[in-house]
């Protein structure tokens, strides 16, 4: 199988582009998610995306401040206790970006339906509350007929609602550690990834460590994205910063306060992209500014015993310098 | 032979699977990748890209042997998806009955459906990847009217004209053209007259190459991944 190791800049060159339907996970507000990766697309510029997102993160909280997001399908659009997600909150009220509820159970439905190749989803969840009946894709139709429309269990003769099947053009899911094809395993929860990277036409990864695949070939069983999926692999360490990666470092509660506040405003959003989107060109840059201090501190997490069974595999950043040169 | 035209089917970047009893593409599989060639090897235990250098032991395909060193588990199910997303490149089965037309029974002979004669094993994955792979790679290891007929009274899975679909057997290679499968090469030890005589359906078009021979270095990788011989369990 190919080296498929990129750069994140390549990355985002090479697999977003304006309008495109764009998935990210894990998607949870405060655990895994492609920050960096959104970051990238952000300082490029992308714009008119139609997001999926099973929740809010800080990525789509970034992105819906830069006025980049013209859609989204989510199941939760808020960030937990770090409070209602600013940037979302002013893109939707503003009329620039349209959100479509959904529930967290019927949006992975969605993408499993999209995974197996379903010509639709058979649900009870989201039925009969506004979620079925209200669609802000089409504001004018009540009750709406095209978003979870009624059907007959051809079984028992009772209705229940179906789910469209997703598709996105590319998912770019953030993941523990990756080897150099594509295989990955996630510690923590996994959020729907593994339904995600089955239903996307491409897949990207975002890895806080590159591995050999002798460590995959230890534990196969735990590879829950293989990498026949997986187009590209980007190596960020610290990638879901000011979020958590489970095993490997804690959310950043100052942080995550403090980017909130500033994409409250578009003042704000300025100078939060002045200095950590346009801030830093190389991954070295990015961790001097979150700052050596704050990098240590997240990292004396309490799950970093996680870690334990594949720290031997664990590729220096000079061998992926090395990886990367080779490809 | 077949191991080596098996083989030769595989291309690099291909993602191939085989399912259950199946020594001849697994050995084939094998082959490919000690002849360098880069694929993603899926099977039936779920294993992905096993270690290909351990010789098989038996010829059962769903043991340990194809899931050591594996780089993940995907299991069947998973791979049907996979499949159904146009992302498989080739699918290895086989029939107990074919016909021209690419239609495989593996179901029943004689009698009736309800009260069959003799029962087969049935499907298995063969009516899901058939439609849905790219190239559907159909092996048979005993070329005879029994099994290539004129017509089958069941059709469990059937070629799909708008994909590539070859039967492999121990005298011949057939591709599905214009919905029915025509003769593509003979193996160098056979005859065109010996092809007809064992084909249940009339072969028109017989201005054929021969199928190159293996070379010295397949037959020397073959021994070096199948020691035991286990391919030969099938003829």
């Amino acid at each position: 199988m190919p080296n498929k190791l990129i750069s994140m800049q390549e990355a985002v060159a090479k697999y977003t582009w304006d309008g495109m339907m764009y998935a990210h996970g894990a998607a949870l507000p405060v655990g895994s998610d492609s920050i960096a990766f959104g970051r990238e697309m952000v300082r490029q510029g992308r714009k008119n995306l139609h997001v999926i997102s099973n929740c809010c993160t800080q990525q789509l909280n970034l992105l819906c401040a830069a006025g980049a997001v013209d859609k989204i399908e989510i199941g939760f659009s808020g960030l937990e206790v770090y409070g209602f997600a600013n940037g979302l909150r002013r893109a939707v009220e503003n009329g620039k970006t349209i959100l479509e509820d959904y529930s967290n159970l019927t949006l992975p439905l969605r993408l499993l339906a999209g995974g197996m190749n379903w010509p639709f989803c058979p649900t009870i969840s989201s039925y009969g509350s506004d979620q079925q009946w209200r669609s802000a894709f089409h504001p004018d139709e009540y009750p709406a007929t095209s978003k979870i429309p009624e059907i007959t269990d051809p079984f028992t003769g009772r209705t229940c609602g179906a789910l469209s099947p997703l598709k996105p053009d590319v998912a770019v899911i953030h993941v523990t550690m990756a080897d150099i094809h594509g295989n990955a395993i996630m510690l923590g929860t996994e959020w729907s990834r593994y339904e995600l990277s089955r239903a996307a036409k491409k897949v990207v990864l975002q890895a806080d460590l590159i591995v050999d695949t002798a460590c995959m070939r230890q534990f196969p069983n735990l590879v829950r994205i293989p990498g026949i999926v997986v187009d590209a692999v980007v190596y960020w360490p610290m990638g879901v910063w000011p979020q958590c990666s489970t095993g490997l470092y804690d959310s950043d509660e100052e942080h995550m306060f403090y980017m909130n506040k500033m994409l409250k405003t578009e003042e704000g959003y300025e100078e939060y992209k002045r200095i950590y989107v346009d801030g830093y060109n190389t991954i070295e840059e990015y961790l001097e500014l979150i700052g050596e201090e704050k990098i240590a501190k997240l990292k004396n997490t309490t799950t970093a015993h996680l870690m334990d069974p594949y720290r031997k595999w664990i590729k220096s950043d000079e061998e992926i310098e090395e990886l990367m040169e080779g490809r | 032979m077949m191991c080596v035209a098996l083989a030769r089917e595989i291309r690099d970047g291909d993602i191939v699977f085989h399912g259950l009893a199946s020594p001849v593409p697994m050995t084939a599989m094998k082959l490919a990748k000690a002849l360098g060639k880069d694929f993603t090897y899926l099977n039936i235990t779920g294993g992905v890209d096993p270690g290909w250098e351990v010789p098989a032991f038996t010829g059962s395909t769903l043991s340990s042997n194809l899931y050591q060193g594996s780089v993940a588990t995907y299991g069947l199910d998973e791979i049907f998806d996979l499949a159904c997303s146009g992302r498989v490149d080739i699918s290895f089965l086989s029939f107990v009955q074919i016909s021209q037309k690419g239609e495989i029974n593996m179901s029943f002979v004689g009698g009736t459906y309800d009260r069959p004669k003799v029962r087969m094993p049935g499907g298995a994955g063969s009516a899901t990847l058939t439609p849905v792979t790219k190239r559907t790679v159909i092996w048979k290891t005993k070329h005879d009217r029994k099994s290539l007929v004129e017509k089958v009274q069941f059709v469990t899975a059937k070629a799909n004209p708008a994909k590539e679909f070859t039967v492999v057997t121990n005298l011949c290679i057939f591709r599905l053209r214009d919905g029915k499968l025509e003769l593509d090469s003979i193996f160098p030890y056979t005859t065109i007259d010996e092809v007809k005589e064992n084909t249940g359906w009339e072969i028109t078009s017989t201005d054929v190459p021969v199928y190159p021979a293996p070379t010295q270095e397949e037959l020397a990788a073959l021994e070096k991944v199948d020691p035991n011989r286990i391919r030969y369990i099938e003829f």
